[in-house]
């Protein structure tokens, strides 16, 4: 998906409180950021996938957590 | 030093009074009582059941305090203060299944199932999860002091109260024959009234039996008022007993399985027990109950009554009738205290009513807790200023 096709499934998802699905969006949409080069919106949304996957309970957060130490944006 | 009229509270039941007006519908005399009788004490308030399964999670309003009730993935029970440590915000505002961490719904501080503060996102700005001057380890929820006997949730808020098994250790060792499992009725078998009363006209009505000839008449003709004997325990419960208690019968006949190796005299007695604060509590040799008082002010109260047994309702479906009669049997008893309690809280809008004078030889498990309740108020104030 490119970015306004995360952003449209973001709102979607939202509204509908599927949480996993955010997670997995954020996730998504942090990564793309990362992968261009803009580290700290890319945290951002790697936040916000962190936050629903910890309150989901998937397996993924671990792998959020670490990616977000090692951009120094998590302790 | 006590204030003249809760002097006269603790004076020999001959000479006493009971607590003046202002304890039943003055706001201020309400959140005082919070403190001094229900924080500072074992108080109920929810039952094991409501959080059958681990992550199971649900907020109580315990007189205006809110808390929340949470099963862990060991099956041990925590109750913390249902606030986020960071703006306050009420965490949880239903009944749900955690299936991993509380997260606050406003700028979704993360919580452990064991109340230890797990993340703190964009604290320190967009994507920055850390600020050193944010000590998670120092930020975690509060846990209340709790305690689980008979599938009761106690919570002691203010801390200081001796443990459980101390404060309660005469009622403990009064009904140590019932010290055994107990299983919940299910559904049907809890059942909750919203009362127009203050919460302690319900301690005081189901301590006494005087009442019963008058409010629950179906009982005069097997369960005379003779029959039944007070129970007192100054400064811990009060109630009443009955020597002619009989089991609920089927329409077959059948009746619940009684509890293990009960003594001869629960094969007719049963005991009716209010364990101060605010948890009203039966033994009989094949059910039991809770009713817990949940304060909504001076002049509200919710009561919730959940009915256990002997057998798990699950591997005996032959007795799911049995169940429901004597759920609809329990609640029809309860529910004709209901215009009583209601009219008394009424009575105490009358400006010249003096707290009452007991009937010494029928009210002493009532004055019991009157007196109770006016030490507790003195330690408070005491201690408080």
């Amino acid at each position: 998906m490119n970015f306004k096709e995360i952003d449209t499934a973001i709102v979607t998802a939202h509204s509908i409180g599927d949480k996993s699905q955010l997670s997995d969006l954020y996730v998504e949409a942090g990564l793309n950021m990362i992968e261009i080069g803009e580290v700290k919106r890319g945290c951002f949304f790697l936040t916000q996938g962190y936050i629903f996957a910890l309150e989901e309970g998937m397996n993924s957060a671990k792998d959020i957590y670490e990616t977000l130490i090692k951009y120094g944006h998590e302790q | 030093m006590l204030d003249e009229s809760l002097q006269k509270v603790t004076l020999p039941i001959e000479a006493a009074r009971g607590l003046p007006n202002n304890h039943y519908t003055d706001n201020s005399t309400y959140y005082e009582e919070r403190e001094a009788l229900l924080f500072a004490n074992w108080s109920a308030i929810a039952v094991g059941s409501d959080v059958p399964n681990p992550g199971d999670a649900m907020p109580v309003d315990f007189a205006g305090m809110p808390l929340l009730v949470v099963r862990n993935h060991n099956n041990s029970i925590n109750v913390f203060q249902n606030t986020c440590r960071h703006r306050g915000m009420i965490l949880i505002d239903e009944k749900c299944n955690l299936r991993g961490t509380i997260r606050c719904p406003y700028h979704s501080w993360s919580y452990n199932i064991d109340g230890s503060l797990r993340a703190t996102p964009h604290v320190a700005g967009p994507g920055n999860n850390y600020d050193e001057s944010v000590e998670r380890s120092q930020f975690g929820l509060f846990k209340m002091r709790s305690h689980l006997w008979r599938d009761i949730i106690f919570v002691n808020v203010s801390g200081n109260a001796p443990e459980f098994e101390d404060s309660a250790s005469t009622l403990l060792k009064r009904w140590q024959e019932h010290e055994q499992s107990v299983f919940y009725g299910g559904e049907v078998s809890t059942f909750t009234f919203d009362v127009g009363c203050n919460w302690k006209l319900a301690v005081e009505n189901y301590c006494e039996s005087y009442h019963l000839p008058w409010i629950h008449p179906s009982l005069n003709t097997y369960s005379r008022l003779e029959d039944h004997y007070h129970i007192e325990e100054l400064g811990q419960f009060s109630g009443q007993g009955t020597l002619v208690y009989q089991q609920i019968k089927g329409d077959q006949g059948e009746v619940f399985p009684d509890f293990s190796n009960l003594s001869e005299f629960w094969d007719e007695g049963a005991e009716y027990i209010a364990l101060f604060p605010n948890v009203l509590l039966a033994s009989q040799r094949d059910h039991t109950y809770a009713m817990i008082l949940l304060p909504q002010g001076p002049e509200r109260t919710i009561e919730r009554t959940v009915i256990y047994y002997s057998f798990n309702p699950k591997e005996r479906p032959d007795l799911k009738d049995l169940i429901k009669k004597n759920s609809d049997q329990w609640r029809r008893v309860l529910e004709e205290d209901i215009f009583v309690v209601e009219g008394m809280q009424k009575g105490r809008h009358g400006v010249k009513f003096d707290g009452g004078k007991f009937a010494p030889k029928m009210d002493g498990p009532t004055h019991m807790f009157h007196h109770w309740a006016a030490e507790q108020i003195q330690k408070y104030r005491l201690r408080h200023g």
